[in-house]
């Protein structure tokens, strides 16, 4: 399991990769993926290509997100989901909380 | 020429260690080892290749431990054999370990 | 840096060896027990416990080998590090001496550097080895304590009714598994199947508030919109953001003979159709409990005709995972296979479980998952008043003398329920609370006739068949959302009669009425039948519509028990 994260040109979104297995492991790394990042940020990208599984640590991962992002008026996607991925996010109706690609 | 039969850095060390047992030490080497030659001698006339075996690697290690190179390897070459049950042909050993504990001894006696 | 002075057993069988040994040791400030062959090595080993043992190889009466088999055995769950003094160097030898349990070498001839260091190395590993021990009795009695907790919440509620049949894995608590069951006192059942993300203790804690909260107001007659509102609200405040539970609700409901369900996050569930083998799932179409705020929590169940042989089948992801001896997982496939391949009324309950037990090929014990079964009560066709109450306030002695009136309008109706509350008044009348259930029965029938016959306008004969089911609750959601000018008010009164207490009800609504006088067969007049008028009249002293028909009084008379 592996962080990558990195900023866009104009400093205004971050993109965090996730490799490997998305679960309770992953706490530490992900939350200081976003939390040291500079303020600017006005969007996250989650990318799952390389994401082999998702539990549910990995929803709440998600939710902690939104929360630091400014919650109802944020702007978190999550991309290159899988089906696997696709259908666990969908039977939590997470597409009603992000934007799911 | 000591050098070739006995590690004296070694033994030197054991000497800062041991301090007031050393003499100690150096004595009861000399007599263990002189029964363990005993041993093995008898072990082998038998044919008895465990107990040769036994002796032979008791030897080895306590020599090893004063430093007496030599000796252990020759210890090392019997245990092997008697290892792999071919005692004989062994004859030439036995008497080689026999002479080189004795002067082990001199050796050691020389250093107290 | 200093080091803790070790206690140290020496074994072997050459002496000036041991000497030099036992020096060095004594060098390095430890304690020193010395022994010539194996046997004095076990039985020092077990009289003195030392630390550390350092052991030759070849020795007599027992070899180290054997010795260090027998220490390994006495120390039982202690780690004892057991360094193997010898000048073998045959791999195969080496090998055996880690076989038999010996953990490290030191060759001849020693080397005092080398040899401090692997004493140093193996006393922390085994002051490691305790502390984890240590830690590890702690958490196992700490959660020893919280499955205690746990045990007395889960049986807090209705669980054991008969309509219920349910298998809790003995790791819920660990996983997070939460199975609540209770009846209103009207009669209705509703159970709900938990599960909390997260791990272990953190995860548990959002039981106890949610069960809390659950027994208190179904025991009030909140019905399950309300009580998951609140569940959610508090769930948010509390937890942490990524702490949340998702959740499957159902509502047995029996007035109107249907049932009612909620799904939040869990992927799995159905309603089995014993009758055709048919079975309609469960889709989870709502966020799960705790994540979103209160203003925005969302309540759109699925609403299911209730048939006397259907049952509602809930579990969680245990069942999926659970697997045989060569790996594979029973997965969900398997499952939805047994109910479209069964015969009719076999007993699915009892084939689900067999077949997890066959498949997994491993007894009981290592259920680890959770299954739950909701039936209709036998005879749901008739009304059935639960008794029990939730006691937890004193009563005052005399009957009182009050009166209340309630009324909502258009934007109330949409929205609140206001059984509950009016529940909450009566049955601050002593004496009403052994009538709790009547009394619910009697506000819910007077209420939802209020609202769905006389303000909406609906017919329950549209309920008769299935498509006029699903129609009736659209029509009912359809014509609630529309509401603009509309009232129902509700007037009680209670006051003291020779009997004993008098309850009287009025019931208003702003519909146009309906004929009450010429009843004619049931399916001549659907507006008199749909009412539960038959039910009202069994239930109260006295029944009375007012013209043209949107008015109803009716009263209610009980005996007081004397104390």
């Amino acid at each position: 399991m592996s962080i990558l994260s990195s900023g866009s040109a104009d400093g205004k979104e971050l993109t965090i990769r996730i490799k490997g297995r998305f679960d309770f492991s992953t706490h530490q790394d992900f939350r200081s993926a976003y939390e040291s990042a500079p303020e600017a940020l006005s969007s996250f990208v989650v990318d799952l290509r390389e994401a082999t599984y998702l539990d549910s640590s990995a929803l709440g991962m998600l939710l902690l997100l939104r929360d630091h992002a400014g919650g109802d008026g944020s702007r978190v996607r999550i991309v290159n989901c899988n089906s696997d991925v696709k259908k666990i996010l969908a039977i939590s109706n997470f597409e009603q909380l992000f934007t799911i690609q | 020429m000591a050098e070739l039969y006995l590690d004296v850095v070694l033994l030197e060390e054991l000497r800062d260690i041991l301090e007031d047992e050393f003499p100690s030490l150096i004595s009861t080497y000399i007599q263990d080892s002189g029964v363990r030659v005993d041993d093995l001698r008898q072990a082998m006339t038998r044919g008895d290749t465990e107990a040769a075996r036994k002796a032979a690697h008791n030897l080895k290690g306590s020599s090893a431990n004063l430093g007496l190179v030599y000796l252990a390897d020759l210890c090392r070459i019997v245990e092997d054999a008697a290892r792999a049950g071919q005692l004989a042909g062994q004859e030439a050993y036995m008497l080689l370990i026999q002479q080189e504990q004795q002067h082990a001894v001199v050796l050691l006696r020389d250093r107290l | 840096m200093s080091q803790p002075r070790l206690r140290i057993l020496v074994a072997d069988d050459s002496a000036s060896d041991r000497l030099i040994m036992e020096t060095l040791l004594k060098r390095l400030g430890h304690d020193v027990i010395a022994v010539k062959d194996g046997l004095e090595a076990v039985q020092r080993f077990e009289d003195s416990r030392p630390d550390l043992v350092l052991m030759d190889v070849m020795m007599p009466e027992l070899d180290g080998i054997a010795a260090a088999r027998q220490m390994r055995e006495l120390a039982d769950k202690e780690l004892v590090p057991i360094i193997f003094l010898t000048s073998l160097h045959d791999a195969r030898d080496l090998a055996a001496c880690l076989d038999a349990g010996g953990d490290d070498f030191l060759s001849k001839p020693y080397n005092p550097v080398i040899l401090q260091a692997k004493i140093k190395a193996f006393s922390r590993l085994r002051r490691l080895h305790t502390e984890v021990r240590r830690q590890r009795e702690y958490l196992i009695a700490e959660q020893h304590a919280a499955k205690g907790i746990f045990d007395r919440i889960a049986n807090q509620g209705e669980l054991s009714a008969a309509n219920i049949r349910y298998l809790l894995s003995p790791m819920a608590i660990f996983n997070g598994d939460v199975l609540l069951a209770a009846q209103q006192p009207g009669g209705d059942m509703l159970v709900i199947l938990g599960d909390f993300t997260g791990h272990g203790l953190p995860a548990a804690i959002g039981i106890m508030p949610m069960a809390e909260i659950f027994y208190g107001m179904v025991a009030k007659s909140f019905g399950l919109e309300a009580v998951l509102r609140e569940i959610n609200t508090r769930l948010k405040t509390v937890l942490p953001a990524s702490v949340f539970c998702c959740a499957t609700a159902v509502q047995m409901n029996y007035r109107n003979r249907h049932i009612e369900i909620w799904a939040g996050g869990l992927p799995d569930g159905l309603v089995y159709h014993t009758s055709s083998a048919a079975i309609t799932p469960i889709p989870s179409t709502h966020l799960p409990l705790g994540v979103l705020h209160p203003d925005q929590f969302r309540y759109a169940p699925m609403i299911v005709e209730m048939h006397a042989h259907d049952a509602v089948y809930l579990w969680s992801d245990g069942i999926s995972e659970t697997s045989n001896p060569e790996g594979e997982m029973f997965g969900e496939q398997r499952l939805l296979d047994l109910f479209s391949a069964s015969e009719n009324r076999v007993d699915m309950f009892v084939h689900i479980t067999q077949s997890l037990r066959d498949f997994s090929q491993q007894g009981i014990q290592t259920d680890d998952y959770s299954l739950v079964e909701i039936r209709p009560r036998k005879d749901f066709n008739l009304p059935e008043i639960a008794s029990r109450l939730h006691q937890s306030e004193r009563q005052p002695r005399s009957i009182g003398n009050w009166s209340l009136e309630y009324e909502l309008r258009a934007e109330s109706l949409k929205v609140s329920d206001p059984v509950p509350l009016l529940m909450h008044m009566l049955l601050q009348a002593p004496g009403l609370r052994a009538h709790g259930g009547v009394i619910h029965t009697i506000l819910s029938e007077l209420y939802s006739n209020a609202l769905e016959h006389g303000v909406l306008g609906l017919s329950s004969r549209m309920k008769d068949d299935a498509d006029g089911f699903r129609h009736y609750y659209q029509l009912r959601a359809e014509g609630l959302q529309a509401l603009q000018d509309a009232s129902v008010r509700i007037r009680a009164e209670v006051v003291p009669v020779q009997e004993g207490g008098l309850l009287r009800l009025r019931m208003k609504d702003s519909g146009p009425g309906f004929d009450f006088n010429h009843h004619g067969a049931p399916d001549q007049n659907p507006a008199y039948y749909g009412r539960g008028l038959t039910l009202l009249k069994s239930l109260c002293r006295r029944v009375e519509y007012f013209v043209p028909g949107n008015e109803v009084l009716v009263e209610f008379i009980w005996r007081e028990q004397s104390n």
